[in-house]
């Protein structure tokens, strides 16, 4: 196989991924260039096949072709949902959630990095790099002052919160991101895109898929627009709003 | 959390002052004195205590990972027939037909010699681990073929119950060789001394309470750390721990294969005190009552799936005595109640329940 050195530095490079089911292209041969520490915001109507691009890097959908790339090594293709979450790839769901019969604190805790495997968690005391890990998280998440209550009794912007301190807790190299801004108020929605923007670079690469275009341009990032599972437009936020395929997609018919 | 809390020392605390007070009684005290504790209450109390480790195994797996087990009779009962095989060897010459090494149902059924499955089982130091292997492994082949798949909810616990019942059908066989539908009974005696002599019977008693102290110990031991809310969160939302890289069906296959072993091992002590063990103990009605138990005690408490069991089953003694026809009634309507009105169970309300007295104090105070 002949690599392109651009493929081995991605971050992580989708090729050429369909998925079917019944016969419906939910993702129809899309490709997709991640750089290292880049923020990237995928837009695009419902169906556009967002969740499942979602699905397929996380291992829980396996896709009928093609295959996708973890920093030019991996395969994601061929593994599971945990072994996936092992090699650093972490997501966050639309709607929150959290363990809520857990603690905020340890909902940071069953996050933070470590063996996963249940012999090992059997004896597994907390670190104190875990702790002081998780005590930055909590400052980060401005969830500090609720970290013995409940996860269940925190507001719905506050679980979008802890779940991304999970992922931040978790310290993965890939985030994914699924509608954080969804029944947020408008200043938590900025909140987010600065903490996003903060999360994003220093080899973190963070893809958030959004329909709120207030929050993708608060974002100020390279946008790629989906449409019936392919990819119909990449750019910046401007000439992707300004690409008439976008436009007869969005507004058009 | 600690390994105690107040809730398991006093827990602890009354099951060694219940054990050990009835066995003293039971010992020190001649027949007819006031005080006296009679052999069958002896039986019945170490009976209790087996069915309350019994409720706590089903309460580590459903009570914490959500595993809804409606064959843990099964486990159960494994353990019991493993013990009963042991008894039966321990018969010897004094069977009815007085074949050597034959127990008397292999005699009556005209067979010649041993099945090899039946080998070893004359000494306690084969016998006494497979009380705890044999359930062990059904457990983690049915763990490993069903949790792997990602069976889960109603379908694993219809598959639990399948299980029970394919068992208990292979079980009622003659030709299984356990004794068809009489089972394993007219045992003599255990590690040489007389089964139904009063040391023994006492001794059975402490056994089980020890087993259900230690059963306890280690239900609290892998549920109050990280495993335990590993095993809470897979129960809450068990597609979110794969995102965040656990394997969940290994934390269940752990946890499944650990509580199975803790019934064998209630089964295995069952059996001596009650002195027969048959294929109805494998009947799905039997693993139902389990569950019974664990949610009028509070599932997910550890301490209320015991309590559960022995108020159930007092209750049942009670009324099998009273008026037996009335039971099953008794047992659905008081499931039915349960969940209606106490859904968390006696000791799942109690937090509640002193807040809010607390709370109406604070605010009359």
């Amino acid at each position: 196989m002949v690599e392109h050195p651009a493929i081995s530095n991605a971050a992580l490079y989708l090729d050429g991924i369909t998925v079917s089911f019944d016969g419906f292209r939910a993702l129809n041969r899309l490709s997709l260039y991640l750089e290292p520490g880049e923020l990237r915001a995928v837009i695009g109507p419902n169906g556009a096949g967002k969740s499942t691009m979602m699905d397929v890097i996380t291992g829980k959908t396996r896709p009928d072709e093609g295959q996708v790339l973890l920093h030019g090594r991996h395969d994601l293709t061929r593994l599971d949902e945990a072994a996936i979450a092992g090699l650093g790839v972490g997501r966050k769901f639309q709607r929150p959630t959290v363990f809520e019969a857990h603690s905020v604190f340890e909902n940071l805790e069953l996050a933070c990095r470590a063996d996963r495997r249940a012999r090992r968690t059997l004896f597994a005391r907390l670190s104190g790099e875990q702790q002081a890990r998780i005590e930055e998280v909590l400052d980060l998440i401005a969830l500090r002052e609720r970290a013995g209550d409940r996860a269940g009794l925190l507001s719905h912007g506050q679980k979008q919160w802890l779940e991304i301190g999970m992922l931040l807790a978790q310290d993965p190299s890939i985030l994914l991101i699924d509608e954080p801004a969804a029944g947020m108020t408008d200043a938590e929605t900025m909140r987010t895109a600065r903490l996003l923007k903060r999360i994003a670079g220093g080899g973190r690469s963070v893809i958030v898929v959004e329909h709120d275009m207030e929050f993708v341009r608060a974002l100020d990032c390279r946008v790629t627009a989906l449409h019936e599972g392919a990819m119909l437009a990449e750019g910046t936020l401007d000439a992707v709003s300004a690409n008439e395929a976008v436009i007869e997609v969005y507004l058009g018919r | 959390m600690r390994l105690l809390d107040l809730k398991g020392r006093i827990f602890l605390a009354a099951l060694a002052v219940l054990a050990a007070g009835a066995a003293l009684l039971n010992l020190a005290l001649p027949d007819g004195a006031a005080l006296h504790v009679p052999n069958y209450a002896v039986g019945l109390i170490g009976k209790y205590l087996c069915f309350a480790l019994l409720a706590l195994s089903v309460d580590l797996v459903w009570g914490f990972a959500g595993i809804l087990s409606l064959g843990h009779g099964a486990f159960f009962a494994l353990g019991g027939y493993a013990m009963g095989m042991h008894l039966m060897r321990q018969v010897g010459e004094r069977g009815v037909y007085g074949h050597p090494e034959l127990p008397d149902f292999m005699v009556f059924l005209d067979w010649k010699e041993l099945p090899w499955y039946w080998h070893g089982f004359d000494s306690a130091w084969f016998a006494l681990p497979m009380c705890l292997a044999v359930p062990g492994a059904l457990a983690f082949l049915f763990g490993w073929l069903t949790f792997r798949s990602r069976v889960t909810g109603v379908y694993l616990s219809i598959i639990s119950q399948a299980m029970t019942f394919a068992l208990m059908l292979a079980f009622f066989r003659n030709d299984m060789g356990f004794g068809g539908n009489n089972g394993l009974t007219d045992f003599k005696d255990l590690f040489g001394l007389d089964l139904k002599g009063t040391g023994m019977r006492a001794g059975l008693l402490l056994a089980s309470a020890a087993a259900l102290a230690g059963g306890y110990l280690l239900c609290r031991w892998m549920t109050v750390g990280k495993f335990g809310r590993v095993l809470v969160a897979v129960r809450d939302a068990e597609q979110r721990t794969r995102f965040l890289g656990y394997r969940p069906e290994h934390y269940k296959i752990l946890a499944f294969t650990v509580s199975a072993m803790m019934a064998g091992v209630a089964g295995a002590l069952y059996v001596p005190q009650v002195g027969i063990i048959n294929p109805g103990e494998f009947s799905p009605a039997n693993s139902i009552e389990i569950v019974i138990w664990v949610a009028v005690g509070g599932r997910g408490t550890l301490v209320g799936a015991a309590l559960g069991a022995v108020l159930v089953n007092y209750a049942k003694s009670f009324l099998t005595g009273a008026a037996p026809e009335m039971w099953l009634f008794v047992l659905g309507g008081l499931f039915v109640a349960v969940t209606l009105f106490v859904p968390r169970g006696i000791l799942g309300e109690i937090p509640g329940l002193w807040a809010r007295w607390r709370e109406g104090r604070g605010g009359h105070g």
